[in-house]
């Protein structure tokens, strides 16, 4: 099982309750498949940074989601198929987190190295002056 | 009264780049291990108006980050949280 954060974007012309079902719709699809959903954030209406379809607006919705690479694909392949998702993104957090994990022994690596030689980390007040 | 200048009081900075404040990588500041493509507000404080990626040599921030900047830029603009370039 892999971790992913999968966003899509909703249709401007849908209402409230639309997008609640097809939240729910695509809920089911991850259920189903065998994954497990975490999260599911949604942000509502936002303004697109630019046109998509011709659309200036779309629903946010976010899950987070422990799932196999071949679930993925199919919700992908969902996306892509209805009409009332106008954008979508996945993204593979466990890669992420395990670069993230890597970045934070080398700050304590170099934190290690500073005490020792007794050089004081600057304050971020003062670096930002 | 007199006042001798013998270096003791408001030490005088030596001017380090041409007399601008010096640059520092936000992101190492702060240890930032990753940065959010969700994370708009960051984000746009990195890319001005025109909608492109700040070069490193004007925000100062460090090689590393810059890549991790880049790579959430990149998806932020996926999804439409970015512009791609607007005139």
């Amino acid at each position: 099982m892999r971790r992913y954060e999968t966003i899509f974007v909703a249709s401007p012309t849908l209402t409230d309750e639309q997008v609640d079902e097809l939240v729910r719709h695509f809920e089911g699809i991850i259920a189903e498949q065998g994954g497990e959903l975490l999260k599911t954030d949604k942000w509502g209406r936002k303004k697109l940074a630019y046109e998509v379809q011709k659309f200036s607006e779309g629903y946010y919705t976010l899950f987070e989601l422990n799932a196999g690479p071949t679930l993925i694909a199919e919700l992908e392949r969902r996306f892509r198929n209805n009409d009332t998702v106008i954008k979508y993104l996945s993204v593979r957090m466990d890669v992420e987190a395990k670069a993230a994990e890597r970045q934070k022994v080398r700050y304590d690596r170099e934190a290690k190295r500073k005490a020792q030689a007794g050089i004081k980390d600057r304050s971020a007040e003062e670096v930002m002056g | 009264m007199k006042r001798k200048t013998d270096g003791k009081g408001k030490p005088k900075k030596k001017k380090a780049f041409g007399g601008r404040r010096s640059k520092f990588c936000k992101f190492c500041v702060e240890k930032s291990t990753m940065i959010d493509y969700k994370d708009v507000k960051t984000l746009s404080s990195f890319t001005p108006e025109r909608g492109k990626v700040l070069p490193r040599r004007t925000s100062g921030v460090c090689a590393l980050h810059q890549r991790m900047l880049v790579e959430a830029i990149k998806r932020a603009r996926n999804i439409a949280l970015l512009p791609f370039a607007t005139d």
